[in-house]
């Protein structure tokens, strides 16, 4: 429980609560799912919240409840394939440009600069007309579009550190250069690259749901949130349990991950840290 | 007497970036084993970039001349000997010990780290960092190993930092500027540290300091720096009674002098040291000196050549020691 002393306010508390429940139900929801989240029954058409379908059931009697904790699993599962890779490439192109300085760091650079003029939305559209819609092609486009950031950042950050006097001092001790990279230029840019990789959680959740809404990202049948909302918003009058859970999962998700960076950077920061040794 | 010093610098010239001028401009001196050795000189004279070369940690720098610790050249040399010989026989405690620590590492991790490259075990390499902070006086060093850097005061973190360059037991200790961000009581905790240190373990000690007053009670040897050359080279005993050289004279008169202070302002050296690539003919003191003679402004700047005790690279010696005497 040591954990729990460094957490702040009860709002931090739930917030980082929040975040592990949907990496849990991300992990464990297909097992406590009650229905088949494909499972297609007309008899019962937009039901509303009930004990039976806690979140009610969608226009062609899917449980929403259950396509909702798929979802988690689908959303979950992709951001995070997206930051993974990316975050990997951004870091390794930007460590090796600022450290290389000189022509490698210009080409380098100039490469992410090509990179970083993609929109991803567009970008993702292109994809999709040319190797058909779905979730990879989503993903596909977002990697592509989302990578020259991190280089960007991690170049700043490294080249800002690179010269600092305990570099020197490091290199005086006769520390060798990986060793410097791993435990002393990663380490202090770390603090910066966490909050961007949690608040980029946050905001990949939200483009995918995004493209899904609008066609170009999962499919309709699928059970992802931006699908879904998409897929109820022409009975939002009658039924608005089918866009409500769905829409109320992305924003929760995004608004925790959210929280969750700013906590990171406080634990991740020694001088920020509430607890003396 | 050449063979016995442990290192041994010939000619060394440093130039930044694409600049012509010479930061520092062929310095030659010697480091015996254990000797004690004072570099002193005002702000941008050199001293930190000739240290800094030596152990090719200078960015962005073009250094020429040789540096032989034990015969083994230094200036060029690649990465795997600089790092045989960076901490494990030349210790480097940097200037400000405020900026020489990692933040998000534990002091411990950074006096041990050197340690831990060279294949210690973590717990062995810990314990070794604990038994080091206690020899440098860093109180209740058991749980102070697992502190941050920003939890200590500056004179702990120097103490610090001084543990970081001796964790690896050095042949040589190299301090610039150790006093520099402390306080006199704190500076003189550090300095007797240092000495005792050096003398406990057989190490030879380089100060490199602004402050002739911190040097004439460390070190046995002293070089005085101004303009990137060596302009004298002294003892201690001999320094303050008879420069020789008319700046050391100039830096011995700014030191404030105690026993008749009243209403008296400190003395200056008129002028400023010249700008690297704008060195005057001649003598580079020489627009500053109050021995100058129109000989001093023309031709090459003076060799340093031998006299008495120490060496000079003052061409008006003898007028100088006749007039200042």
């Amino acid at each position: 429980m040591k954990f729990l002393r460094y957490m702040g306010s009860p709002l931090e508390i739930a917030a980082v609560g929040f975040a592990a429940l949907m990496v849990l139900l991300a992990i464990i929801g297909p097992l406590i799912a009650p229905h088949d989240p494909y499972e297609v029954d007309f008899f019962n058409r937009f039901l509303p919240p009930s004990t039976e379908y806690f979140f009610g059931t969608d226009a062609t009697g899917r449980d929403v409840f259950s396509r909702v904790l798929y979802g988690a699993r689908l959303t979950l599962a992709s951001a995070l394939v997206v930051i993974v890779i990316v975050a990997l490439i951004g870091i390794i192109i930007g460590v090796v440009s600022a450290l290389s300085g000189g022509l490698v760091d210009d080409v380098l650079m100039r490469f992410t600069d090509i990179w970083l003029a993609f929109p991803p939305l567009v970008l993702a559209m292109g994809f999709a007309a040319a190797f058909g819609a779905g979730i990879n092609a989503a993903i596909l486009a977002l990697i592509i579009t989302w990578w020259p950031g991190y280089a960007r950042l991690t170049r700043a950050l490294i080249v800002e550190t690179k010269d600092k006097d305990f570099i020197v001092a490091a290199k005086a001790m006769g520390i060798g250069k990986i060793r410097t990279i791993i435990f002393h230029l990663i380490p202090n840019s770390l603090d910066v690259l966490f909050v961007q990789l949690t608040l980029d959680v946050a905001a990949v959740i939200l483009v995918i749901s995004g493209l899904s809404f609008i066609g170009v990202g999962a499919q309709i049948p699928l059970a992802e949130w931006g699908a879904m909302i998409a897929d109820g918003r022409s009975a939002m009058s009658r039924a608005w349990w089918v866009v409500f859970f769905p829409g109320l999962a992305i924003l929760l998700t995004a608004v925790s991950f959210n929280l969750v960076g700013d906590i990171l950077r406080r634990e991740l920061d020694p001088a920020l840290r509430r607890r003396e040794f | 007497m050449q063979n016995s010093n442990i290192l041994e610098v010939e000619s060394l010239a440093v130039r930044f970036g694409e600049s012509r001028a010479r930061a520092v401009d062929e310095i030659s001196f010697g480091l015996a084993k254990g000797e004690t050795l004072g570099i002193a000189g005002e702000s941008g004279s050199g001293k930190t970039a000739s240290i800094l070369s030596i152990l090719g940690l200078l960015q962005r720098a073009t250094v020429k001349g040789s540096a032989k610790f034990e015969g083994r050249e230094l200036i060029g040399a690649d990465n795997k000997l600089l790092n045989e010989i960076r901490g494990k026989r030349i210790g480097l405690v940097l200037q400000d010990p405020f900026a020489a620590l990692d933040p998000v590492k534990t002091v411990g991790h950074q006096i041990s780290e050197g340690l831990r490259a060279s294949g210690w075990s973590k717990k062995r390499a810990m314990k070794h960092a604990i038994h080091l902070l206690e020899e440098v006086g860093v109180p209740s060093a058991s749980q102070r190993v697992n502190a941050y850097p920003h939890q200590f005061s500056g004179g702990m973190r120097q103490r610090v930092v001084i543990a970081m360059a001796l964790a690896q037991d050095p042949d040589v200790l190299i301090a610039d500027e150790p006093t520099t961000a402390l306080d006199v009581r704190i500076q003189k905790q550090v300095l007797d540290l240092m000495k005792q240190q050096c003398e406990n373990r057989g190490m030879s000690l380089v100060i490199i300091t602004h402050d002739l007053g911190v040097i004439s009670n460390y070190t046995d040897r002293i070089i005085i720096m101004y303009a990137g050359k060596i302009v004298e080279e002294s003892n201690r005993l001999k320094l303050f009674d008879q420069p020789l050289h008319p700046y050391t004279q100039g830096l011995l008169d700014c030191l404030p002098n105690l026993g008749n202070s009243e209403n008296e302002y400190l003395k200056t050296i008129g002028g400023q040291p010249p700008i690297p690539g704008k060195l005057p003919s001649g003598c580079r003191y020489h627009p500053r000196c109050s021995f100058t003679e129109p000989v001093c402004t023309q031709g090459d700047n003076p060799q340093l050549v031998p006299v008495k005790w120490g060496r000079s690279a003052c061409i008006q010696l003898e007028k100088f020691l006749r007039e200042s005497q």
